[in-house]
């Protein structure tokens, strides 16, 4: 029997759902938020500050480690990962906070033109509160940024290369990086829960929300509005259909305790990531004419090289903790001119300095004297450069079911295939040539490369996964519409970044909100047209 | 190798004679090993700080108290580590018995150069049972020193993980023009 009826329930309250949440509470809908995790408070279950010494094992506290899930999928090929966090507030809670729009470019591909999301990144930067320098750049425009955080020494000499390399007639850029943190006091009521950035590098489980997060922003700020309610701890198992099949009439989830319990609604909305949600839908049969759920996956991937500078290892290197690592983007590469070598792109996080809670280089050859100065100096004067390419769509990616294993909830766990194509090695191998190029036109010399790139030596972003639902015109070649509607189903949603039809090479979470927030607005309206009453 | 050998290696100064002093004195005060023998843990010091050594710029493995990590961790790790652990010990007391007769704790500055040379002289491909172990315990001694107070504070001079208002990044402004500060 179902507990309640509502109009909407939300599946998973991560980036794409924390936001969907938000709008649909906003629009004065009565919302139902779904999640198999708990509520963990910033601050209490995680904090940052610790010093590994403090520690029998010398590991201290790191939300990621401590809070994500593993081996909860099949991994099947060239070490594909899965990265899931069950929390309020999903992936969102440990996210890095990189936020790139995606280009005019990067949405030819797609059913929906840049200039009909534009606005939606508007509103998700002012809503998440974004640093970033106004760059000018052709396919990665310029948003509405808070003040931006310098680099490091390290960083500004891979500048130094990429600005000689430019002069040679190189097309790339490089640009400081943007993140979804507060660099400026928390002056707007949206941000009341949070604090302004301390720079202290444990973002990844920001003790006092300087980072915007769903759990930190959208959630609290649709309970508020009076019209949710959280179901913590409780996993969807499936989404219920009508008798003859032709709507969604809520989900079957398990309670804390096991309980099979059932909610209704007029309108379910999936934001479970881009395997889960595959998974939910596999499971539950339903929305896959297209025979799609689960194909078109990609996600980002690739190396990392890493150059020393002599010339720096003088400086102050007594704080370069910062918002983490990456502080930098080598960008703008073939956005022009593809390469004809592969499909695509792809752009490079940089970081520098060091970083005692999760050191950099933790090797060097030799022994003694020598070997204790050089892992010095390499820590305080190197550079790292770590490539994100998109992977090529192609039959051999993709999610399915596992036939045999199952996960504590009874359900098929998902399998998730990774095999990297040629298109994927020639990638990465250009990825190499031009940072160990730019390296040494930055005065360095390359102390960290992988040389000839083989599939052993590529790394899958685990966390980037997209594509498995993708949005389309088409009803035979997608899952859901441009508004991310189902197109067999008129009241199941997807507010993810499984609706991805194609994939650039920049970080996913802001437009995985931008679009959310979208699709969320358009559940609003439907409801305001008696549609889905 | 021969004892000979090693000893015109270090003589002709291709091998580092760094350690200074012979340090026998036991550092380990009152601490209980949970996973070696005192003897043990007393080559575990001694080879540690072998490999990141006090010098004029920081204090090494010894001050930072590598040894006493390594045993926690062996002492908390799966059977297989406690088993590499175990032979590469007995295998370093082995050559250094073969060189020189005595335990490895008990050699010289000079002699310890000389059989850590030997450990490490083939890094990128490792055969014997030395060979590995050097990659084994070179690993730990890195993970164990940079995550200690000596590590991070006073040989890497890092004060951050700390609250500040500003993060003022590279202030040269001179990288720019390729003279980096």
């Amino acid at each position: 029997m179902p507990d309640h009826e509502y109009d909407v329930i939300v599946v998973g309250s991560g980036p794409g759902g924390g936001i969907a949440t938000y709008a649909l509470a906003k629009a004065g809908l009565r919302v139902a938020l779904v999640e198999a995790g708990p509520r963990l408070q910033a601050g209490v279950d995680y904090n940052g500050h610790h010093w590994p010494y403090e520690y029998r094992d010398r590991r201290a506290p790191n939300f990621w480690r401590d809070f994500s899930l593993r081996g909860h999928f099949t991994p099947v090929g060239d070490r594909p990962g899965h990265g899931q966090i069950r929390a309020l507030g999903g992936r969102s809670v440990c996210w890095a906070g990189h936020s790139l729009r995606f280009g005019p470019r990067d949405f030819e591909a797609w059913p929906i033109s840049y200039d009909e999301v534009a606005p939606y990144y508007s509103r998700a930067e002012r809503l998440m509160g974004v640093y970033g320098n106004r760059d000018g750049l052709s396919n990665m425009p310029d948003g509405e940024f808070l003040k931006p955080v310098p680099m490091r020494c390290g960083e500004e000499q891979l500048r130094l290369g990429v600005e000689r390399l430019r002069q040679r007639g190189a097309k790339m850029a490089f640009v400081a990086q943007r993140k979804a943190m507060l660099t400026e006091p928390p002056n707007r009521p949206e941000w009341k829960h949070r604090l302004k950035c301390h720079f202290c590098g444990h973002c990844s489980g920001c003790a006092v929300e300087a980072k915007y997060t769903s759990a930190n922003t959208p959630i609290p700020l649709a309970e508020e509005t009076g019209n949710l309610t959280i179901f913590a701890e409780s996993m969807a198992t499936r989404v219920r259909v009508s008798t003859e099949g032709g709507r969604a009439v809520g989900i079957e989830y398990k309670a804390k305790g096991g309980a099979v319990r059932e909610l209704d609604a007029k309108a379910v909305v999936l934001s479970c990531s881009a395997v889960e949600t595959a998974r939910l839908l596999l499971i539950s049969d339903i929305a896959n004419s297209s025979g799609q759920v689960g194909r078109n996956l990609t996600s980002h991937f690739g190396v990392t090289v890493r150059g020393f500078f002599p010339q720096i290892v003088g400086r102050d290197a007594s704080n370069d903790d910062g918002t983490s690592y990456y502080h930098s983007l080598l960008t703008g590469l073939y956005w022009d001119r593809p390469n004809p070598n592969f499909e695509g792109t792809y752009q490079v996080q940089c970081g520098a300095g060091v970083t005692a809670h999760r050191r950099v280089i933790r090797n060097a050859p030799g022994y003694g004297v020598a070997l204790k100065r050089r892992l010095r100096e390499w820590n305080v004067g190197h550079a790292g450069m770590n490539m994100q390419g998109t992977t090529l769509i192609s039959g051999n990616k993709f999610v399915d079911l596992d036939p045999i294993r199952k996960d504590a909830y009874g359900m098929s766990l998902p399998r998730v295939h990774l095999h990297y194509d040629d298109s994927d090695v020639a990638m990465a191998q250009d990825m190499v040539e031009q940072c160990e190029q730019i390296i040494r036109a930055g005065d360095g010399e390359v102390i960290d490369t992988p040389g000839t790139v083989g599939v052993d030596d590529l790394v899958v972003d685990l966390n980037h996964w997209v594509g498995t639902t993708r949005m389309g015109t088409d009803r035979r070649s997608s899952v859901v519409d441009p508004q991310g509607r189902s197109h067999d189903l008129p009241n199941l949603f997807v507010a993810d970044a499984s609706v991805f039809p194609s994939y650039p090479e920049k970080n996913p979470t802001l437009t995985n909100i931008a679009l959310s927030w979208r699709a969320a607005d358009g559940i609003a309206e439907r409801f305001r047209r008696d549609e889905l009453g | 190798m021969e004892r000979r050998t090693l000893l015109k290696l270090v003589t002709a100064g291709v091998l580092p004679a760094t350690n200074g002093l012979v340090q026998l004195a036991c550092t380990q005060g009152g601490y209980e090993p949970e996973f070696f023998s005192r003897g043990e843990l007393e080559a575990l010091d001694s080879l540690t700080e072998a490999i990141l050594p006090s010098d004029e710029h920081s204090a090494g493995a010894r001050a930072a108290r590598v040894a006493r990590y390594i045993d926690v961790m062996v002492a908390d790790a799966a059977e297989p580590v406690r088993e590499s652990f175990r032979a590469g010990l007995l295998a370093v007391a082995e050559l250094a018995k073969e060189c020189y007769d005595r335990d490895f704790a008990a050699c010289d500055a000079t002699q310890q150069d000389a059989i850590m040379a030997r450990m490490a002289s083939n890094e990128e491909h490792p055969a014997s049972e030395t060979e590995r172990f050097f990659a084994v315990l070179k690993r730990a001694t890195i993970e164990g020193y940079y995550t200690s107070q000596v590590g991070i504070h006073d040989d890497l001079g890092y004060t951050g993980n700390t609250a500040i208002d500003e993060f003022p990044g590279c202030t040269h402004g001179s990288h720019s023009q390729g003279a980096a500060g």
